[in-house]
């Protein structure tokens, strides 16, 4: 297994500067890219970038590398509450969204814009508290990474399961940012 | 080895272009311009004729006059939409061809010809012979329509080094002067027939692409299209008795380069003469086309591209502001409403530094010149612009590549047996982001054979690769031997003609049932959704309307209460849309509410 760390130069830890791994994958881009070089690996170079960038596929990684496979989870406690609100919010979302697209009549659609646009708030306080659910996952994902290289296996494991609770907050949100783009784009 | 030239394959004009001392340079054709009308003409015996000789044949035979094909290119029959060309479109065997007399030409052999003429004249002004090419698409186009755009290229006689897209190219062109800077910019590109919106990265040299999006058929022929359709109103007003006349092929294809050349008149002028003096025996017409209403055509169609500037924002994870730029590329984006409408989207002023027109040629070039090596301190990094998957059980979409990943790319993905002793299985790609299969794009579909083993134990992993031209390749590998092997992708289209004759049959069968009954209760649900909106509406916002609108309204309600109770269809229906027109007003009024509400929510 290729180390996506190493591919960049960088030390395997769970927090990096994207900014930084950004500028790192440009000025790597310029030796590695086909046009530049025909035997250039810019393949991998690429998904090293894309695996690093997004802090839950980074942590999988930076797990798989030291030989231990995370067992697969289920979401912990705090996020699967948001399960329920989701399903109800898209639901409404999604039903009221539907006889707006074929709506031809200018009065009409206004009343249903409103009605959507109102399960959209719904929707948009369900995406602030995510984004909340969020930023705690990153705060402790920096915590750990302060006495980061840890052997201590309750680290290890707390590693997996922000993993897979960003994973479906990362996947709520683009659902949420989708049905924003799908109203932006009948209203005027 | 020979040089690359830079070329940019546009719906109504096409440029080439080639590196000189270090520099982009575009090449005039035999006729001595840069830009050459995208226009093929068949004459009934002997050579087609191609740009501007085709063009002056448009109004005199229009129906041996090819234009605007790259709006076909790729594109399968029954996709066609609302085009309305002079000349014939049809269909053979599952692919879009194009009828002149008794030949038949497909878009792709026509961009060939297009093609021809660009190598011919260029080869005339450099004194030597070209047979490499970097070929620019729209950012949006599938892997289909660029697969045709290469091979059109190819039989041009060149080597296709590239297939870049529009918008990036029109990056480089910006950017070449500008390699020290660090910035975000987002190019907006609205040509002929297509749009693009894509927001990049500049780093250092290092061009890279964050998100791209786009609808590969919007552009300023939708512009021209509605404008005849209002030139046609306005005669007819005048002289209804020459109706039929308007259908004529040769008036027409007049009155479409009289539409279009006002169009681009108006963006320097407040008004164009329109002038047709011998419109039918003597009868003329004269008529003043004023800016604002080639606005009011111009401005649904300009607002179709909003969403996907948003939706482009949202992927590259910026804001507006965040963006240093936006640069307008594509003749278009001249028109002051365009200009309006893309600040009001991006909240700034436009940077209009760069020629619309010759951008995006500009830019193939100095691609050119990085593939040549001719360029060193450049770097172009593209994305994918749409999710590539395959069709998994229950017809649904399983993404393996997402939109707007950086390209080349490579994703692999297992396949196993989902029956014992299952000797193959069929895979349909897809390209799209609709979630089901069905509403995507199908590229084909290749078959997986199995060892004859017990369910779930037979595993065969397919890799899946898109390389720097965006196109798809895919590759089986033999999990024991490792061995991989380039799979060819059954094309979609070999669907027989009895098929499609069938599908066409039923769909009339079915339109005809109950054709009368159907119509009054769709008409009267309408009506009775529509009165009770405009009550409510009343209560909401009837305090901002004028007595005399008020009053307006009330006459259209008991029209249609009255239409409700005399069982006459069409009555009904006119009532419905004069209640529909007559309640414009009282939409909008509500819309800003809800705006200014979801406004107030958000400030909290």
């Amino acid at each position: 297994m290729i180390d996506f760390f190493a591919v960049f130069g960088l030390e395997p830890r769970p927090v990096l500067d994207v900014g930084v791994l950004g500028d790192l994958f440009a000025n790597k881009s310029k030796t590695s890219h086909p046009d530049r070089a025909a035997d250039g690996d810019f393949a991998t170079l690429n998904e090293a970038f894309n695996t690093l960038r997004d802090p839950a596929s980074r942590i999988l990684h930076l797990l798989a590398l030291s030989g231990q496979e995370p067992p697969p989870k289920a979401a912990s406690a705090g996020v699967s509450t948001w399960f329920g609100k989701m399903a109800t919010g898209l639901q409404q979302f999604d039903r009221m969204f539907q006889p707006l697209t074929q709506e031809t009549s200018s009065l009409l659609r206004a009343i249903k814009i409103r009605e959507v646009q109102s399960t959209l708030a719904d929707l948009e306080e369900i995406s602030e508290g995510l984004t909340r659910e969020k930023a705690g996952l990153l705060q402790a994902m920096g915590e750990i990474d302060a006495r980061w290289p840890s052997d201590r296996p309750a680290d290890r494991d707390s590693l997996a399961q922000i993993a897979c609770d960003l994973r479906f907050l990362e996947k709520w949100l683009a659902q949420i940012s989708e049905r924003r783009l799908r109203l932006a784009s009948v209203a005027p | 080895m020979s040089q690359i030239v830079g070329i940019d394959l546009g719906t109504t004009n096409s440029l080439i272009g080639v590196m000189d001392s270090g520099f982009p340079i575009l090449l005039a054709d035999s006729e001595g311009f840069r830009l050459t009308p995208s226009i093929v003409h068949f004459p009934v015996s002997g050579e087609p004729l191609v740009g501007r000789p085709a063009g002056r044949m448009k109004a005199i035979s229009p129906e041996r006059t090819v234009f605007s094909v790259k709006r076909l290119m790729g594109i399968r029959p029954g996709e066609t939409g609302k085009d309305n060309f002079p000349f014939r479109v049809a269909d053979a065997q599952g692919k879009t061809t194009i009828v002149i007399g008794d030949q038949t030409v497909t878009p792709e052999e026509v961009s060939t010809i297009i093609l021809r003429k660009l190598k011919a004249d260029a080869e005339k002004s450099l004194g030597s012979a070209i047979d490499r090419a970097v070929i620019t698409v729209p950012a949006y186009f599938n892997d289909l329509q660029r697969q045709a755009t290469k091979r059109a290229g190819e039989a041009a006689g060149f080597t296709v080094e590239r297939i870049i897209n529009e918008p990036t190219a029109a990056a480089l062109a910006y950017g070449l002067d500008r390699l020290k800077d660090r910035a975000k910019i987002a190019v907006y590109d609205l040509g002929g027939g297509t749009f693009d919106i894509s927001i990049l990265e500049l780093n250092e040299g290092v061009f890279r692409v964050l998100s791209t999006n786009g609808n590969t058929r919007l552009g300023g022929d939708d512009i021209d299209r509605d404008l005849v359709r209002l030139l046609e109103e306005r005669i007819t007003a005048r002289y209804p008795e020459i109706r039929h006349e308007l259908k004529d092929p040769l008036f027409s294809a007049r009155l479409r380069e009289l539409a279009h050349d006002a169009k681009l008149r108006l963006s320097d002028e407040n008004g164009v003469q329109i002038e047709i003096p011998f419109l039918s025996g003597n009868r003329r017409f004269n008529y003043l086309l004023s800016r604002q209403e080639l606005d009011a055509i111009t401005r649904p169609i300009v607002r179709r591209t909003r969403s996907h500037c948003l939706r482009s924002m949202d992927d590259a994870k910026v804001a507006p502001r965040d963006l240093d730029e936006v640069i307008l590329v594509g003749g278009v984006t001249r028109m002051p409403i365009v200009r309006q409408l893309v600040a009001e989207i991006f909240q700034r002023l436009p940077n209009t530094s760069q020629n619309p027109d010759e951008a995006v040629a500009v830019g193939a070039t100095i691609q050119a010149g990085i593939i040549s090596g001719e360029i060193q301190s450049v770097v172009l990094l593209d994305v994918t612009p749409l999710s590539l998957g395959v069709e998994t059980f229950g017809g649904l979409m399983n993404v393996i590549i997402p939109r707007n990943t950086t390209i080349p790319c490579k994703a692999g993905e297992m396949f196993t047996n989902a029956v014992a002793y299952q000797r193959s299985m069929r895979i349909k790609v897809l390209q799209g982001e609709r979630e089901l299969a069905k509403d995507n794009w199908e590229l084909g579909s290749f078959e997986i054979e199995f060892a004859p083993v017990p369910k779930g134990v037979a595993r065969v992993g397919i890799q899946f690769e898109i390389d720097a031209n965006g196109i798809l390749h895919v590759l089986a590998r033999d999990v024991s031997t490792g061995q991989q092997t380039l799979l060819d992708l059954a094309s979609a289209v070999d669907v027989s003609d009895e098929a499609v004759e069938q599908m066409i049959a039923e769909s009339v069968d079915h339109a005809f049932e109950d054709m009368s009954e159907r119509v009054w209760t769709e008409t009267s649900i309408k009506s009775n959704e529509l009165l009770p909106a405009v009550k409510s509406a009343l209560t909401l916002v009837g305090d901002q309307l004028t007595e005399a609108d008020k009053q307006e309204i009330d006459g259209l309600v008991k029209a249609v209460n009255e239409a409700l109770d005399s069982k006459d269809i069409q009555r009904l229906k006119s009532a419905n849309a004069a209640l529909d027109q007559g309640t414009q007003h009282l939409a909008t009024l509500l819309i800003d509410r809800a705006m200014s509400e979801a406004e107030r929510r958000r400030a909290g």
